[in-house]
């Protein structure tokens, strides 16, 4: 079994500075790994991200992030990637890692994800270039992390987002949003590639637990959402 | 944020008691005449009491 802990819309900065450090001194006690699901900062801001660093640096345990739509705002997103990585917190954008965790391997892939919305309801690849763009943004970002999920062979696979794969874990935001809150093609992304679980951000006023259309199971772990530093999974292997 | 004749109520989440003290004084400016409830809530940040098995 393993243990999983994730938090999600963050939102740190200066005057937030240690505010999930004390909680985090424990994390060894609780979790194998930590994963962060993207709105690291609130403004996508050097001196945020600076600030994401110190609080999730030299835990006990492997910390892997998603950047969300937060943290592209000021288009500093490879920078603060960067900063990140080097403090040894594993930013996944299409990307994944593996982890072994005693006699279990552990295989995260993430990427922030997009909106675009869900059955019967969603954006498509139609008319204006700018409608195009935006759902094209979609789909690709949907097909790496598929790619990315694909790869993987190992015991137990996360999929890592910041948008929801499903509309379950958006209820509680006004439906009028829910274009902009997710899309269907991330679950298509888990469905087709054996996920254990899938573990998103970005919907403050979502509800925790969901499922796609395949089974798999889908928390939001948007930090309003969880009401604690971190919530915790635990996985059993080889399912 | 929600305006009912002279009351504004705003909702919501915030990471520290000094952002939600802000949203009342960026209020209180920009509609001096208002009454304003704040409901913002700041986002608990302790250790989480329960952990979920899934199976
Ligand atoms: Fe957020
Ligand atoms: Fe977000």
């Amino acid at each position: 079994m393993i243990r999983i802990a994730a938090v999600g819309d963050v939102h740190l900065g200066e005057d937030a500075r240690g505010r999930l450090r004390p909680a985090l001194e424990h994390l060894g006690d609780h979790a194998d790994v930590l994963l962060l699901a993207g709105d690291l900062t609130r403004h996508g801001a050097l001196d945020e991200a600076q600030v994401v660093a110190d609080e999730f640096a030299d835990l006990p345990v492997p910390v892997i992030a998603v950047l969300g739509n937060h943290d592209y705002h000021s288009d500093k997103q490879v920078e603060i990637t960067d900063l990140l990585m080097e403090r040894g917190i594993r930013v996944l954008e299409g990307t994944s890692v593996t982890l072994r965790i005693g006699e279990c391997s552990l295989g995260i892939a993430g990427a922030k994800g997009f909106g675009g919305g869900f059955a019967g309801k969603s954006g498509s690849v139609f008319g204006e270039p700018e409608m195009k763009a935006f759902v094209q943004h979609t789909v690709e970002i949907s097909d790496r992390l598929r790619a990315a999920l694909a790869e993987l062979d190992t015991d137990i696979k996360i999929a890592l987002t910041h948008y929801s794969p499903v509309a379950d874990t958006l209820r509680g935001e006004p439906p009028e949003i829910f274009p902009f809150l997710g899309c269907y093609q991330l679950a298509e992304a888990i469905d087709a590639t054996n996920v254990d679980l899938a573990i998103h951000g970005h919907a403050h006023f979502g509800t925790e637990q969901g499922v796609t259309a395949g089974g798999v199971r889908v928390r939001n772990v948007a930090q309003p959402v969880i009401g604690s530093a971190f919530a915790v999974y635990c996985v059993e292997g080889g399912q | 944020m929600t305006v009912r004749g002279e009351h504004i109520v705003v909702s919501g989440d915030v990471a520290t008691e000094q952002r939600r003290a802000e949203i009342s004084e960026v209020l209180r400016d920009v509609a001096p005449d208002m009454v304003i409830h704040n409901d913002i809530r700041v986002v608990c940040a302790d250790e989480p009491t329960r952990r979920e098995e899934l199976r």
